[in-house]
Order: structure tokens, then sequence, then C-alpha cells
């Protein structure tokens, strides 16, 4: 891709896409998920998952799946409140850019 | 590389986290590998690529989770940890020198803001480790004081105490000589008086008495040469032992 994609962008889009899931989601799903929207390499979703957790935008509990513990990562009420945070950010600076470039195109 | 040498690896490369943050880590990476299933466990390690970049990563966001946060967004801030997976790895192969052709190039491709950002989080943590350590050397010579005055003075006590006694058995030595020859005179001054009575027991006494009178000069003359040869020497010698510790201390 040619946009790099800042730090606050990669935790909307990840805060996104764990909200999706009511009951939560795991990292190997997660990563996935992300990977089908944006290009990203699987050691970079760790450390935004931790900090999303040090800041309660998402808590973590272990869940039993096919005889061991799987870490469940759930957005938090403040998570939430972030994730609609970015999306008015997300959407006021994408239609700036919109404008900006549809203008360019109209020159 | 099979998915057991790059967790035990990771590992390795987190020793220097805190705990927890190593645990969590290792319990994701672990879940990500249960989850990718055994069939793609060559191609998970593939993309994941080289566990010191992993770790790298991993302590790349610890360092600057504080300051970075919100600070660098929209302004083509390049995620350190997003896409430019060689940002970290940027510190690491300056360690290793391995790395350096395969990543290296990358580095060009950075803007000039991100180039300060990763040389102020390199320059960070050995301040922190300085600090660190200078604490520790404060808290060291605090601990110390009290226990190593006494120590030092229970030292400097021991010698001089040493050194008197030896100063003392030479002076006794002079002393004892001194008076054998006085107790020679008195037996000869007793041989005298008794050899009016007792002609026989008073010439005894009197040659005694020459006899003790010259072996006490004797040693006496003997015993102050002694002295003058072996005072000054242990004088020295105490001076010496006194003053090592304090030029030792000045060469270190």
């Amino acid at each position: 891709m040619v946009f790099n994609t800042g730090a606050a962008l990669l935790d909307a889009i990840v805060l996104a896409v764990v909200s999706r899931e009511k009951e939560g989601t795991y990292g190997y799903k997660i990563t996935q998920d992300v990977r089908t929207t944006i290009e990203v390499s699987e050691s970079t979703l760790y450390p935004v998952l931790r900090r999303l957790q040090k800041d309660e935008c998402l808590e973590v509990y272990d869940r039993q799946i096919d005889g061991r513990n799987r870490r469940y990562y759930k957005v938090t009420a403040r998570g939430m409140a972030q994730l609609d945070l970015y999306r008015r950010e997300w959407k006021s600076y994408s239609i700036k850019i919109n404008e900006l470039f549809k203008g360019g195109v109209a020159v | 590389m099979n998915r057991i040498e790059f967790m035990t690896e990771l590992a390795a490369l987190l020793q220097d986290v805190p705990a927890e943050e190593r645990r969590d880590a290792m319990k994701f990476y672990n879940d990500y590998f249960d989850d990718a299933g055994e069939e793609n466990e060559q191609q998970v390690i593939a993309e994941l690529g080289d566990p010191a970049q992993v770790a790298a990563t991993i302590k790349a966001d610890l360092e600057g989770a504080s300051k970075e946060h919100g600070e660098f967004t929209e302004k083509g801030y390049t995620d350190s940890r997003f896409e430019n997976k060689n940002v970290p790895v940027g510190r690491e192969y300056k360690e290793s020198g391995q790395k350096s052709d395969e990543y290296g190039y990358r580095n060009t491709e950075q803007s000039r803001r991100e180039y300060d950002y990763e040389r102020s989080g390199e320059q960070t943590p050995p301040r922190t480790n300085g600090a660190l350590k200078i604490f520790l050397i404060v808290i060291l010579v605090l601990v110390a004081i009290p226990v190593g005055i006494p120590v030092a003075a229970a030292i400097l006590i021991t010698i001089a105490a040493v050194g008197f006694t030896i100063l003392i058995l030479f002076f006794t030595l002079v002393i004892a000589s001194v008076a054998i020859a006085f107790a020679g005179v008195c037996v000869f001054i007793a041989g005298l008086v008794s050899l009016v009575p007792e002609i026989a027991v008073g010439l005894a006494l009197i040659g005694t008495g020459l006899i003790l009178t010259v072996v006490g000069v004797v040693l006496t003359v003997a015993s102050v040469r002694v002295c003058m040869i072996v005072l000054p020497g242990i004088c020295r010698g105490f001076m010496w032992i006194v003053s090592r510790p304090f030029q030792r201390r000045a060469v270190v």
C-alpha cells in the first residue's frame, strides 16, 4: 500500500474489528480479520492489542477451547467511546481529503 | 526453525522486559500458533520473521508507549510496528550487526520526523540505565557507610595495636638488659658489703655482680642497636599499610 497506517488508525482498526464480536475475539482471528482490510505483518498486532489493553480500551479473559485456554479480547466501555471518537475523526478527515482529491481532479 | 525453537528464542530475547509483559507476549504467540494450526506452523514462522524482530517490536512499544500515544497521529508518522517492521530492528542490527543488509535500505525511505523519533527512542534507555546505576551506587555508599567505617576503624586499630606491641617488645628487651646490668651492679655492691664478714661469699657475689653487669651492658648496647635498626622499619611498614588503601583508591 502507498499510504502508511498511523498508530491511531491502527488502534481504530483493531478496536473496530474486536468490537464486531460481542463475546470478544482472539489474537489469531483479529490478525486475520485486520489482514483482510490492510496489509499488516503478523508481529504488528500484538503490541497494539497489548497497548489497548493497558489503556483499558480492551479487556482480556481466557476461555476453554479444545482443552486449552485461549485468550479473548473484548472492547470495554472506554474502548467503545474511543472507537466512536476515532470514527468521528476519521469521517471528518476522510471527507476533507476526499474533497481535496475531487477538487484536484476537477481542476 | 520450528515453533518450539521460535518460542524458546523469543522467551530468551524477552528476558529483560517485566515478567508480566513476557508472560503476556508468550501467551499471545503460543495461542497464535495453536489457532493457526500445525499445518500453518511454517507459514506463521515465515510471516512473523526473526524472533529478534518480534522481540524488538514488543520492546519498542514498551519503551515508546508513554510518549508516542496520541502524539504522532495522522501527520505522516509511520507506526514503527506497522509495515516498516525494521524500525525496532534498526536497533537490533546495530547490536548484532547481522541484518543491516537485509533491512537497512528501509531507513532511507523513512521521514525525518520518524528518524528523530527513532533516535530519541534509542537514547532514552541508556539514560535511565545510567540514572539507575548512579542511584544504586548511592544506595551502596549509604549502606556501606555504617558498615564500612567501623570495619575500617577496626582494621586501623588492629594494625596500630600490632605495631605498638612490636615496639613494646623491643623496648622491653632494652629495659630487661638495663635491669640485668643494674642487678649486676647491685650484686657487686652486695659482694663488697659481705666481703668483711664472709670473704668467700663476698668474692663470689662480686664476681657474679661483675659478670651480670658486663652481660647487662652488652645486652643493653645490643638491644638498643637492634631497636635502632628495627623501629624505623616498623614505622615505615606501619605507614605503608595505613596508606595503601588510599593509594589503591586513587589508582581506581
